[in-house]
């Protein structure tokens, strides 16, 4: 007996499995997502909703110019930007790259959907009390700050992702000290801002665009796979 | 002859601090070169450029303005502490990450041991890299003629204050006030000038 002349699984052999599992892509989605820590990123992201619900029902505040008073929603929003760079990190470098034909799809989806989320649990905690700007001004500057967190997850690598959105808001936090007029500072703009709103949401797009097509970076500092080289980082 | 008739030969006694430090320095020296610290450090460059140095060029070149900017204000460290946090927690978080902690544990040298190399690397490079940073800032206000804040240099001040600035309109007042009322309020507020408490702008 031979295998010449079978073209086909027998009827029932290879479907048993996928009723029960559903749908290919959405396994395959699941699992990117379990690569990528993103239940353990939402579950941090409603832990910074929570806490910017506590910081406005509280009225925790530092007492200050536009600088410290803007400074605990920005810290949590940079903390939301943070959460999903940090989520582009994935655990299977280049072997995942050279046989991962959706991949650009799952990255595309994973980085927009975590920024909804962001913004959705972020907007439910600002209910707590007044945010200063509103929840539009909330979506801008949650969107710009993971804008800067994808570019630099390209540069840099996923594993250091957080450093984009600490260094742009330690450059927000020094520029509200003064009163910002360039529209590159978003934070320090008003919520009609045209100028801020478009750059915001220039560094967004250029931040999906680039991890979309190239995904994060798979250095030497970051690549935990080992295969690069036995890096003791 | 049998062995209970042998002479037992003791071996000598080797210094007992001499070998933990000669297996510590090859260790550190790994941690040293494989730290995350480095890959960082640019970023910080530019930060501190931006947010330390740059500024605080437009205080009045005096050793007590541009120290109390840069470290009373604390924004030197402020630029390298939550990168070195993140890094720490990054080199501190490596066994678990790689799943190596069980078998690490089971090698000879304590745990300790090991994680405090990998603490002194990352301190090594952080403080190191803050220590030059701050020197480099330092070594080119020093090019730049700032000096000490005395009463010649603040008589000075038109002089050396940028035009249409604050520092120079205060200077213009301050020269047009008699010279006993001058002396007299240098004598009163030299300290709170010297400490940084009181600042230029604020001269009657």
């Amino acid at each position: 007996m031979t295998a010449a002349g079978v073209y086909s699984s027998p009827p029932g052999a290879a479907t048993a499995l996928a009723p029960r599992l559903g749908p290919a892509w959405l396994r395959l989605a699941r699992l990117y997502a379990a690569s990528r820590r993103v239940p353990a990123a939402l579950a941090l992201l409603a832990g910074l909703g929570v806490l910017l619900w506590a910081a406005l029902h509280w009225h925790w505040n530092i007492a200050g110019g536009n600088a410290a008073r803007q400074f605990i929603p920005l810290v949590i929003e940079t903390g939301a930007a943070a959460v999903i760079a940090v989520t582009t990190y994935g655990p299977f470098g280049e072997s995942e790259r050279a046989t991962g034909q959706w991949l650009p799809w799952l990255r595309l989806g994973a980085a927009a959907a975590l920024t909804a989320a962001a913004v959705g649990v972020l907007a439910a905690g600002a209910s707590g009390g007044y945010l200063p700007g509103g929840s539009l001004a909330l979506l801008r500057n949650v969107a710009g700050i993971t804008g800067t967190g994808l570019l630099t997850a390209v540069v840099a690598g996923g594993a250091f992702a957080w450093a984009g959105p600490m260094a742009y808001v330690l450059v927000t936090e020094v520029a509200l000290t003064g009163n910002p007029t360039t529209p590159w500072i978003w934070p320090g703009r008003p919520t009609h801002d045209l100028g801020a709103a478009l750059c915001a949401t220039g560094v967004f797009a250029a931040g999906l665009v680039f991890i979309t097509l190239r995904g994060a970076r798979v250095s030497p500092a970051s690549d935990d796979a080992g295969c690069a080289r036995p890096a003791g980082h | 002859v049998t062995a209970t008739q042998a002479a037992v030969r003791h071996r000598p006694l080797r210094a007992p601090h001499a070998a933990p430090l000669r297996s510590a320095a090859p260790l550190l020296l790994l941690e040293l070169r494989r730290n995350a610290m480095p890959w960082i450090l640019p970023l910080i460059a530019a930060l501190f450029w931006f947010d330390s140095y740059r500024p605080s060029t437009g205080q009045a070149p005096l050793w007590v303005l541009r120290t109390f900017w840069n470290m009373g204000q604390g924004h030197t460290i402020i630029d390298f502490g939550p990168f070195v946090a993140g890094v720490a927690a990054w080199m501190g978080s490596r066994d678990a990450r790689r799943g190596t902690a069980d078998l690490v544990t089971a090698t000879v040298r304590p745990r300790f041991a090991a994680q405090f190399a990998t603490w002194a690397a990352t301190a090594i490079w952080a403080v190191g890299a803050y220590l030059v940073f701050v020197g480099v800032m330092f070594g080119v206000y020093a090019n730049q003629g700032v000096a000490q804040p005395n009463v010649l240099n603040i008589y000075g001040l038109a002089s050396w204050a940028p035009a249409a600035g604050p520092v120079y309109a205060t200077a213009q007042r301050f020269a047009a006030l008699p010279a006993a009322t001058r002396h007299a309020w240098l004598a009163t507020h030299l300290a709170a000038l010297r400490s940084g408490q009181l600042t230029l702008v604020q001269l009657p």
